[in-house]
């Protein structure tokens, strides 16, 4: 991706990810985890796994996405979400990785970073989106309910 | 010679992930948000399924 992006870390085993996001609201450290969802394999055996995506609270202790943290680095925040995603797939194969956010607030959040790079993101993913219930290739101008990224 | 490498450099910088590996870094797989999320994530694709055009692995 030829976005600007934020240094992040991984685990050794690759399933989760770590950055801070920098902006006027302070340094917020965002999580990102990968876990396979149970029942949902591709008929060729490839697993589908969840990407999820978090704030570490911590006061709490805990991985939430209550508040919004309006730190003005939403594009530079989704680049680097996407290279977690190619790091996973570096070390795990091209598996189809499922997103959706906590909200559809959320959700459309993702959609705007898509469509705003749409050209970048198309030339490493291939992306559907859920629409009405069933799945789509991505297109600008409709809602979806959720994300299924395979990486190119 | 040189302009080979700049491109192969240019090349890796655009594909690769470039997440540093923390051998300190926990994984956060059991937190409950993530196991929130996973559950929610089954019950969609056990209602909607998968596309079916998904394209093939390379």
């Amino acid at each position: 991706m030829n976005l600007d992006r934020y240094d992040c870390f991984t685990d050794p085993t690759f399933a989760s990810f770590s950055f801070d996001s920098v902006g006027p609201n302070g340094t917020i450290k965002k999580i990102v985890n990968y876990q396979p969802i149970p029942d949902a394999v591709w008929p060729d055996g490839r697993q589908v796994v969840n990407l999820g995506f978090g704030d570490w609270n911590e006061e709490e202790q805990k991985v939430d996405d209550s508040t919004a943290s309006n730190n003005q680095d939403r594009d530079k925040i989704l680049a680097t979400v996407a290279c977690t995603i190619i790091s996973y797939c570096e070390e795990y194969g091209n598996l189809p990785i499922f997103a959706q956010g906590s909200s559809p607030a959320r959700t459309r959040l993702y959609q705007m970073g898509i469509n705003a790079h749409l050209s970048e993101v198309e030339k490493l993913f291939v992306i559907y989106g859920l629409f009405n219930g069933s799945w789509k290739k991505f297109e600008p101008g409709l809602n979806y309910d959720a994300f299924l990224v395979i990486k190119k | 010679m040189f302009s080979k490498f700049i491109k192969k450099k240019k090349e890796k910088a655009l594909k690769g992930g470039n997440a540093k590996v923390q051998k300190s870094m926990k994984d956060y797989s059991k937190e409950d948000f993530f196991v929130k999320k996973v559950e929610t994530a089954k019950e969609v694709l056990g209602k909607w399924g998968l596309p079916k055009d998904l394209p093939a692995n390379k």
